[in-house]
């Protein structure tokens, strides 16, 4: 998998496309973790976009997990957003679209951000 | 008619068992919205059985057999560890807010939900875990 990190300057976009398995799960927490700690230190909600996200299992759900936490931890708001069918599966499944806020699109998610 | 594939019980063979998966799935033409459910499962009883199963007996092998029937799909995983029944650990609670949330425990819970069966049995000393789930209609 890969995954691009963009520091916005009203937020930072994290997109992570391909498959987030146990094997990509390690690299991308790192990234994920050093890009929440950037946020963190500027202020700047987190946008997760998982357009690209074609398959994800629970070391992947993990990820987003300690990512949800750190961000609420560092008062950021955290936003997952364009699930893929079979990635919103696992979410739904996992019962992670009830502590992660997850909406339909980027559109959404910005307007969110800014609106708040 | 049966498939079986036998890889060492070590992490990277899950590479192997996917792309048997894959093959079973292109050769009976499958949906492929549910192999997607299938790569996940099989991750997930691969990943806990060399993770947790099989890691105090090493240089063993884990079989993966793969049937259709009737639009059942199943899946079985075997594997030559210590007695251990995943299916007996507790379960995440699902419900409890962000910060309670276990970080652990979500592999087998998925599993459990995703398939229409799951079940174990201890048999000629190896840990079988049988599951399956009836094709969606809509591709």
């Amino acid at each position: 998998m890969n995954a691009s990190i963009e520091n916005l300057p009203n937020m930072t976009c994290i997109r992570p496309s391909g498959r987030l398995d146990f094997e990509a799960a390690a690299s991308f927490q790192t990234q994920v973790d050093q890009a929440i700690a950037e946020s963190v230190k500027r202020q700047a909600p987190v946008v997760m976009d998982c357009n690209g996200l074609e398959y994800v299992s629970s070391a992947g759900l993990r990820v987003f997990l300690v990512a949800a936490r750190a961000a609420k931890a560092g008062s950021v708001a955290f936003i997952v957003c364009s699930l893929t069918p079979s990635v919103k599966e696992v979410f739904d499944v996992s019962g992670f679209g009830r502590i992660i806020d997850v909406q339909a699109d980027f559109a959404t998610a910005s307007a969110k951000i800014t609106g708040a | 008619m049966t498939h079986s594939t036998i890889v060492p019980a070590t992490a990277p063979e899950l590479e192997t068992l996917r792309g048997a998966l894959g093959a079973f799935w292109l050769e009976n033409h499958l949906p492929p919205g549910d192999l997607m459910t299938f790569e996940l499962v099989l991750e997930e009883v691969f990943i806990n059985v060399v993770s947790y199963g099989v890691s105090q007996t090493p240089g063993t092998s884990v079989e993966m057999r793969l049937a259709l029937n009737d639009g059942v799909v199943s899946l079985v995983c075997i594997d030559q560890g210590i007695a251990f029944n995943p299916l007996e650990k507790e379960l995440p609670d699902v419900n409890a807010a962000l910060e309670d949330r276990p970080i652990g425990g979500l592999g087998i819970f998925l599993v459990e939900e995703l398939m229409d069966a799951v079940t174990y049995q201890r048999r000629d000393d190896k840990n079988e875990l049988h599951m399956s789930k009836r094709l969606s209609t809509v591709q």
